[in-house]
């Protein structure tokens, strides 16, 4: 199972890609927005980790880019930012998780177990909308 | 008091009021001290172009974002002290207006009141004078009072005397309602016009009470004791209406003056707000980077491994570190003790930091000495340290091999040390930012992010200031001007 882990701080990214992979995730790191928003709408990745301080675009615009774009990947912001406000902002825009840095290692990966969690309610496992070429495989 | 000087000057006699926003006045007033409070400087402009790790933390998105000034007392474009001008119209033509009102209604009362019998009266006459002060106060209803100066209103005072005079020569032998009419005009200038207005219409006005008695029978000294006691009272009535419109005005002032005080207050808690974020957000990347490594070290790591995870958390503990200790140097910047000012000899001075610079730019720094015999006032650790920051700054973004160019220059009244890199100098734009906090170009290879605004803190402390000229593609010279 893929992670894309989008983060510039390279000394942030190598904890997660090594804590991660200890715990049997295939993780994959971009380091700016745009290489992000590339990434991140392909089928291989199960779930993005993502920060908000990137050197190109804002997290948050990331965001909303992807969402924009119709996909459905599971997205974790990770971030300084962790107010009240800066939370709800994110969860508005299309974040299915939110935490703040720093955080406990144990936490994010419960939160990573707790967002590939194949839902109930969930719809098919295969999905594609007609206004975009997005088409998505939730091999979860 | 000197930061809020120009309050007064503009509150001279005509000053009064530059828009009149109804009697309860919701005043709108655009004042800025001179000089901001020291506590100020802490705080990030407006335009500043947020290139920090986590970019849009400092300053905040959302809401916050932007313009952290939008007050009552905007900022924007004032001109300095209060825009009083920009009010009097709407007061002068309320008070054109109560002139027309007087005016009007007193004619309007004597019409009404002729019928009453009077003896050895005109009653062509006075119906006439009545009728003209009528018309004369309809006239100044719709007068421009906005456009003519507050002084020209003046000019209404001597046809109402001249009225009231033809009104007694006509009116017969009724001295009691001699005064009267006095009383209303002295009223009017009372409240139109600034203090000792009514102590300089005073002579006009007895002449205009006292030159038609000679024409009543029993001549003028029938109506001198009315006269010496209406004059006297007239005096007193105008001059005691606008003393009590000058306070008026003193207190609304300020009032005007505190509302804007607190605005000012409340505007420096946000910035404090966003500076705080900004410092923990600064703080929080190093610990989470520690937390995070340590948290994932396998216990069967190799001793390679903990070499590497030693060493990069000893050096964000080192940044950490730096952080404090640049935001502790900023935090005294501020303090009478912060700088021990003495004179040295600047060639000496120049000498030493030199010598700093060979350490943070081995072989690559060039240096003009200074002209010997020179004598600098400032207090060298904190200046070479401003120095030294700059340098640090040059060695960061010069590229390759290029040369660092580190000088002094004289100036009229001060020294102008400057230290020119040719690392390709700063987008367009950003050479303000370049010395908010937390400006660090975009990663934190770029140190702390408070080297330039150390810098700047130290050049205000001393006094002087300090700014960059920006040679895009090129280079760039950061300079600090220190007076001598």
């Amino acid at each position: 199972m893929k992670l894309l882990v989008v983060e510039d701080e390279a000394r942030v990214a190598s904890f997660l890609d090594k804590g991660l992979r200890a715990n049997g995730y295939d993780v994959e790191w971009a380091r700016s927005g745009q290489e992000a928003l590339h990434r991140a709408a392909q089928p291989d990745i199960s779930l993005v980790i993502l920060d908000l301080g990137l050197p190109d675009l804002d997290g948050l615009d990331v965001l909303e880019g992807l969402r924009a774009g119709g996909s459905p990947v599971p997205v974790l912001v990770l971030s300084a930012r962790g107010s009240m406000h800066d939370r709800v902002r994110g969860l508005d825009l299309g974040a299915d998780d939110y935490l703040g840095k720093p955080f406990a290692f144990q936490e994010l990966l419960a939160r990573v177990r707790a967002n590939l969690r194949p839902r109930a309610d969930a719809g098919p496992s295969c999905c594609a909308p007609a206004a975009s070429a997005w088409i998505c495989c939730a091999a979860k | 008091m000197t930061a809020r000087e120009p309050l007064r000057a503009p509150c001279s006699s005509y000053s009064w009021v530059t828009r009149w926003d109804g009697w309860d006045g919701a005043l709108t007033v655009r004042q800025l001290p001179a000089t901001p409070p020291a506590s100020q400087r802490l705080a990030p402009s407006a335009g500043y172009s947020s290139r920090t790790r986590d970019s849009a933390t400092w300053p905040a998105r959302g809401p916050r974002a932007g313009s952290p000034i939008r007050g009552r007392c905007g900022r924007a474009g004032h001109g300095g002290g209060l825009l009083l001008n920009g009010r009097a119209p709407g007061l002068r033509r309320l008070f054109g207006r109560l002139a027309a009102m007087f005016y009007a209604g007193s004619g309007l009362l004597g019409l009404a009141l002729l019928p009453l019998p009077t003896p050895g009266a005109d009653g062509a006459a006075v119906a006439a004078v009545y009728a003209t002060a009528v018309i004369i106060g309809i006239t100044l209803w719709l007068a421009p009072w906005e456009r003519w100066p507050r002084p020209a209103s003046l000019a209404i005072v001597p046809p109402a005397f001249a009225l009231i005079a033809l009104r007694n020569v006509y009116g017969g032998q009724d001295l009691q309602l001699y005064g009267v009419f006095f009383v209303v005009a002295f009223v009017w200038i009372g409240m139109a016009h600034p203090q000792r207005t009514s102590a300089a219409m005073v002579p006009l006005a007895a002449a205009a009470y006292i030159l038609p008695l000679s024409a009543l029978p029993g001549g003028i000294e029938a109506g001198l004791p009315s006269a010496a006691l209406t004059i006297p009272v007239c005096l007193l009535v105008g001059e005691g209406l606008a003393w009590g419109m000058s306070r008026l005005e003193g207190i609304e002032l300020a009032l005007r003056r505190e509302r804007d005080r607190t605005e000012h207050l409340r505007e420096l808690d946000e910035m404090k707000d966003r500076f705080l974020s900004a410092v923990s957000h600064e703080l929080l990347t190093p610990i989470t980077i520690c937390r995070g490594h340590l948290e994932v070290l396998d216990e069967t790591a190799g001793d390679q491994d903990l070499r590497d995870i030693r060493g990069m958390l000893v050096e964000e503990l080192d940044i950490m570190g730096r952080v404090v200790e640049d935001l502790t140097t900023l935090a005294r910047a501020d303090d009478a003790a912060f700088l021990k000012v003495e004179s040295l000899p600047l060639d000496r001075f120049m000498t030493c930091v030199a010598a700093k610079a060979g350490t943070i730019l081995p072989g690559r720094v060039l240096v003009q000495p200074a002209a010997p015999g020179e004598t600098l006032r400032a207090d060298p650790q904190r200046l070479a340290q401003a120095l030294v920051n700059l340098l640090q700054n040059a060695a960061r973004h010069a590229r390759g091999q290029e040369p660092v160019r580190l000088g002094v220059q004289a100036e009229p009244a001060s020294w102008r040390f400057e230290v020119a890199d040719e690392g390709g100098g700063l987008p367009p734009g950003d050479e303000q930012a370049m010395f908010e906090p937390f400006s660090t170009g975009g990663s934190r290879d770029s140190g702390t992010g408070l080297g330039l605004w150390i810098v700047r803190g130290i050049a205000r402390a001393h006094g002087g200031e300090c700014g960059v000229v920006n040679r895009p593609g090129r280079g760039a010279t950061f300079w600090i001007r220190i007076p001598r």
